[in-house]
């Protein structure tokens, strides 16, 4: 995929693998890779940025012995989700021009 | 590698950055290889699947804000100058009756040195000086040998008068003669004493 659309996919990705439980690194990045490709050098930086934006928050748990992250999202981080699905029907009518333009040529 | 060494070369890549930053870093890829090894690979297939340290910190560095980066580069380059540790301090105590006296050596080397320059700068003026003096008495030679030759004229003695008005007019000339070399002398002189001036101290005017 493209790399400037990745980049602004993958925030609201990270978000939503978060939106209906508290998840770890480790589980995110296994719950999204089916959909977008992201390796844990990727997903640092994202974390870091949704953090200081405020759109989760991080937690250290005890697991086995050893402390586990977990992440937790945020009011303005649902608002974030909620701001890509309305872009999204932008989106889609971009998506149907470049699509309509090349039948028409024809 | 084992898993200290691997988390060892990404805290040494991340090196100017602030403590936290790179503890909470370390902390995500630790996890990273605990979550590995829990689901039963060994430390180092762990490590092996992970990406590299380079790949790792340069993603780190290149995602730090401008504003960050700028403001650690500066923090680095004003460091405040060290204070002295103790030791230090006794050291230059004990050694003070030598370097002290060495010093004073120094600066005593160093005014004199300044006075014989100052010196040889008075002598120069006292040379132009006597250019000065050399013309202005050659000058009053040819007034004295003219007005003897007009003597001579009046007392009817005319080889002695020829005598004098060719000498007084030798005299003149060699006067007129040094007149100049002496006024070249003294702006010479005067010139090259502003020019270093100008090259010691001029320069800060600028």
């Amino acid at each position: 995929m493209d790399i400037q659309l990745k980049r602004g996919l993958l925030d609201v990705c990270v978000l939503a693998a978060i939106k209906n439980h508290d998840s770890y690194g480790y589980q995110i990045i296994k719950d999204i890779t089916p959909y977008v490709a992201v390796s844990e050098s990727t997903l640092y930086p994202i974390l870091r940025r949704l953090e200081g934006a405020e759109c989760l928050t991080v937690r250290s748990e005890e697991y086995n012995g050893r402390l586990r992250k977990y992440y937790h999202i945020t009011p303005a981080g649902r608002e974030r989700i909620s701001e890509f699905i309305e872009d999204w029907k932008e989106i889609e009518s971009i998506y149907q021009f470049i699509t309509r333009e090349e039948n028409s040529d024809e | 590698m084992n898993k200290q060494d691997f988390l060892a070369a990404i805290r040494e890549n991340l090196n100017d950055m602030p403590e936290d930053d790179i503890a909470t870093s370390l902390d995500y890829y630790e996890e990273m290889l605990n979550e590995r090894m829990e689901s039963g690979m060994t430390e180092e297939e762990a490590i092996r699947d992970m990406e590299s340290v380079d790949e790792i910190t340069s993603q780190i560095l290149a995602e730090r804000p401008l504003a960050r980066v700028i403001k650690e580069n500066i923090k680095e380059k004003m460091k405040p100058s060290r204070t002295l540790k103790v030791w230090e301090i006794v050291l230059i105590v004990l050694g003070s009756p030598l370097w002290i006296s060495l010093l004073a050596a120094g600066l005593a080397i160093l005014l004199a040195l300044v006075i014989v320059a100052l010196s040889l700068y008075m002598v120069a003026w006292t040379l132009v000086g006597v250019l000065w003096i050399v013309m202005a008495s050659i000058g009053l030679s040819a007034v004295a040998a003219i007005g003897a030759g007009f003597a001579c004229l009046f007392t009817g003695k005319g080889m002695m008068a020829l005598l004098c008005f060719g000498t007084g007019l030798l005299c003149a000339g060699l006067a007129i003669l040094m007149y100049f070399l002496a006024l070249l002398a003294t702006k010479g002189l005067a010139k090259g004493t502003a020019g270093l001036w100008r090259v010691i101290f001029g320069k800060r005017n600028k």
